[in-house]
């Protein structure tokens, strides 16, 4: 029994229950000019969430395609949610003071407390911070709604608003992760260290460094993820062209070539929990906003990650 | 015909080129690619098919979403002015700047990933409850779609570039598993130390940006107010 709520499945539930009472709600919403469409979407991720681990693959497939379909026809739209005026933002600020801060930052004092714990063997890291998490972020919102005395749909009303403001966004970190799945599948990853191993100039060590994080960077663009990317370009670039070549150290290598993927994440909407879904959060008015606002650091530490290789070479 | 599979990277870009929606984009690239390299729409356990791989790994992916689950408790706190008690702490503090805010928070979201703490997204648990409100507050100034980008920055520069100074990091131990796949070893806290130089100039830059990120405020608010009669 412990062992069941305390797996990841319980909290997926968890997750898939909220967005079957978000999209409940949706349905009744006639604010929204879609309601049933978007319904639809958030009843079809509940159920991706609450029956994910159950379903065969290819019924969870189906939903996903499902999901992207609704989308692409635009029937995904959100509904108007009444936001607090200033006198009564000004109003709760005096009533709440300090104290409305406790629920937002028991979440991240809840989901690390127990690392803490040795749970001994066979518990995985994942396991115990995305629990946490699931817990966490539950409790959080019981101590929001005694703090406040609101009423407990207060909850569903504030969360759906949120979840609105994000939209169909919400889907893509994980559809963008299946994407990469298939492309490695597909061996996407061995013809772009292939194609880029036949044009290097392997004589000038600062080309091989500017090359290998040139290609690691726009392989992680691509897929949206760096850890997708290192194994392929290491074992393609990184092994032969740098550490066998040019007998730089393995570690330092690996390492460098990982984070100056990052600069190709910071860049890239495929990358969407990091940049597309923010800006959803943040209520942007440009999707695109926070890549173009990383856009030019990530340059400059591009060229840091190339002179840092470079360096090496020299020293070795 | 090996390079094939490339395909789908074609289909990615154009499908951003044009402005498709994402979703309907990436799950074109699935197929495409899927259908080039030979596999079935609906496969089997021995040769998965597209939509099964789709399938499985979105399921595999649910974590990354887990986020959903805190949106009642930051979107009520919000409501009962979570923002505004945000504002008015920061603007006790008179030398707070939008910059200053981002690079104390990339330190401290630094020193979160280097003792190896993992909080799931720390977009939804800090930039949006704590750090935008904070920043919005200290311009006054909620047009200004930069702010809000420096507090998602702040979060992907201080995770990005500091978690493998941490070297029992999922990083670190993503080097040692590669390259011990190329025969190669290499040991988890020499391989973290590399970190240091990277972690060092990622502060450096991100305070050139953030000084010109308040330059470009401050102009903005005197356009602003010579602006009004």
């Amino acid at each position: 029994m412990i062992g069941a709520l305390t797996s990841l499945d319980a909290v997926f539930i968890a997750s898939g229950v909220v967005l079957l009472i978000f999209a409940v709600f949706t349905l009744v919403d006639r604010t929204n000019p879609s309601r049933v469409g978007s319904a639809i979407f958030w009843g079809l991720l509940g159920l991706s969430f609450a029956l994910g681990s159950v379903l065969p693959a290819w019924a969870t497939g189906t939903l996903v395609v499902s999901m992207a379909v609704v989308d692409g026809l635009g029937l995904v739209r959100h509904g108007v949610h009444k936001e607090p005026s200033e006198k009564e933002r000004v109003r709760a600020a005096d009533r709440f003071g300090w104290r409305i801060f406790l629920p937002v930052l028991m979440i991240p004092a809840l989901t690390y407390l127990p690392s803490l714990i040795p749970w001994g063997p066979g518990v995985s890291g994942d396991r115990i911070v995305f629990v946490s998490l699931g817990y966490a972020s539950i409790a959080a919102g019981i101590v929001a709604w005694m703090l406040t005395r609101a009423r407990p749909i207060a909850l569903v009303h504030e969360g759906r608003r949120l979840a609105d403001a994000i939209g169909a966004v919400v889907i893509l970190p994980q559809l963008l992760a299946s994407l990469g799945t298939l492309f490695t599948a597909a061996g996407v990853g061995k013809a772009i260290a292939k194609a880029v191993g036949l044009v290097i100039p392997t004589e000038s060590p600062l080309a091989v460094a500017f090359a290998c994080c040139l290609t690691i960077a726009a392989f992680t663009f691509v897929m949206g993820n760096s850890f997708a990317a290192l194994p392929v370009i290491m074992s393609g670039l990184g092994v032969p062209l740098l550490i066998e070549r040019f007998h730089l150290d393995a570690g330092a290598v690996g390492l460098i070539l990982l984070t100056g993927a990052s600069c190709g994440t910071l860049c890239t909407p495929m990358a969407a929990n990091f940049n597309i879904v923010p800006a959803a959060l943040f209520e942007m008015r440009d999707p695109y906003g926070v890549i173009k606002f990383q856009a030019p650091y990530a340059a400059a530490m591009f060229v840091v990650h190339v002179a840092l290789l470079w360096t090496l070479i020299w020293m070795t | 015909m090996d390079y094939l599979p490339l395909i789908g990277i074609v289909a990615v870009i154009a499908g951003f080129a044009l402005r498709l929606r994402v979703t309907v984009t990436v799950l074109a690239a699935g197929f495409v690619t899927g259908i080039v390299a030979g596999m079935p729409i609906v496969g089997t356990d021995a040769a998965p098919g597209i939509v099964d791989t789709l399938g499985r790994a979105f399921a595999n992916g649910r974590a990354i979403t887990l986020f959903v689950l805190a949106l009642p408790a930051i979107g009520l706190s919000e409501r009962y002015g979570l923002q505004e008690q945000a504002r008015r702490v920061i603007l006790k503090i008179s030398a707070a700047t939008v910059g200053r805010l981002q690079l104390v928070y990339q330190f401290f979201r630094i020193a979160v990933v280097a003792m190896g703490i993992r909080l799931g997204s720390g977009h939804v648990i800090f930039a949006k409850p704590i750090v935008v409100p904070m920043a919005v507050g200290i311009t006054d100034d909620a047009e200004a779609d930069q702010v809000k980008a420096a507090s998602a920055a702040s979060e992907n520069y201080g995770n990005f570039f500091g978690q493998n100074l941490f070297f029992g990091a999922a990083g670190v131990a993503l080097v040692v598993s590669t390259l011990k796949q190329n025969g190669l070893t290499a040991d988890p806290r020499q391989i973290a130390k590399w970190t240091i130089p990277i972690v060092i100039a990622s502060v450096i830059l991100s305070a050139v940006q953030y000084g010109l990120l308040d330059r470009w405020l401050r102009k903005r608010a005197a356009k602003r107010s010579s602006g009004r009669p």
